[in-house]
């Protein structure tokens, strides 16, 4: 527990820092699902669906250039309830891709914290735009966890980006 | 701003009912996390199980115990003194075999030791 302590800590410190001098670019709304795996406690690896979760996110953009951070509050919805969140650095490759990686973590009913991944891909012009994004997730610490062991999400979400503005710098000659 | 407002009606209209559809496990169902089990259970070997291990032993031992047919009614109505009584017949009956046993090869052993000698 205290290392989930000092990392809980250090998530907060970065969010503080990182908002500062925070512009909010964006943000959007989906829903994910995918496969969960870890040790149940009979010392295999059991594999099974993952939570429905939806999910909401704001994106802005902390320096000049192509990264930027996104803060997303999910709710588990089926079959258990949960509430979480994710802090990630975000970079851009270009406007339909963008790679992430950051923490993730759920605080209620029971606490898991640790690491996200993952690659957002935008299809759609203008503004409003759908996105489609596969990541992967090791959360080794926690009260949810029936073992010592990691628990691993494989998630796709999918849903609905809305563009303030973006974080590529060549916005003006693509749009 | 359209496309936003229905993504945002269809948003909130999940989140509203989907919450409902959820459910804690019951005992005996299968489990990754502590909050697949409803309250008062845990997670152990994959399975929901009461959070106390006596509790959950002593279950589990009447329950394998007994006859299929017989396993509701002998769970309602066993007290521990009954399941300690039908041990010890048990017991006695086993001892008694090898007690016969015992004496009969005690009987053969010495029938023919004066054979031998």
């Amino acid at each position: 527990m205290k290392r989930a302590a000092a990392l809980l800590t250090t998530i907060l410190t970065l969010a503080t820092a990182t908002t500062a001098s925070a512009q909010v670019i964006g943000a959007d709304i989906g829903a994910a699902s995918g496969m969960e795996a870890g040790d149940d406690g009979s010392g295999t690896t059991a594999f099974r669906r993952a939570r429905t979760r939806l999910r909401a996110s704001v994106l802005w953009q902390t320096e000049e250039g192509n990264s930027g951070m996104s803060a997303i509050a999910f709710l588990e919805v089926e079959p258990h309830t949960s509430f979480g969140s994710e802090l990630r650095y975000t970079y851009a490759f270009s406007r339909r891709m963008e790679a992430f990686g950051g923490a993730t973590g759920t605080f209620v009913p029971h606490i898991l914290i640790g690491g996200v991944a993952g690659t957002t891909f935008l299809f759609g012009k203008g503004d409003m735009r759908l996105f489609v994004e596969p990541s992967i997730s090791a959360l080794p610490f926690g009260t949810d966890l029936p073992t010592s062991g990691v628990l691993m999400w494989g998630l796709l979400s999918v849903g609905v980006r809305g563009d303030i503005s973006s974080l590529v710098a060549d916005k003006s000659e693509e749009k | 701003m359209k496309t936003l407002r229905i993504a945002g009606s269809v948003f909130a209209l999940a989140l509203a009912i989907l919450p409902l559809l959820s459910a804690a496990c019951g005992t005996g169902t299968s489990c990754l996390r502590l909050s697949d089990c409803a309250d008062g259970l845990t997670c152990q070997a994959g399975q929901c199980a009461p959070a106390t291990p006596a509790a959950g032993a002593d279950a589990n031992a009447e329950a394998s115990s007994t006859d299929m047919g017989d396993a509701n009614a002998q769970a309602q109505d066993s007290t521990p003194v009954d399941a300690g009584s039908t041990t010890t017949e048990a017991g006695e009956a086993t001892d008694a075999d090898h007690g016969d046993a015992d004496t009969e090869n005690d009987a053969e052993s010495s029938t023919e030791e004066p054979d031998a000698g």
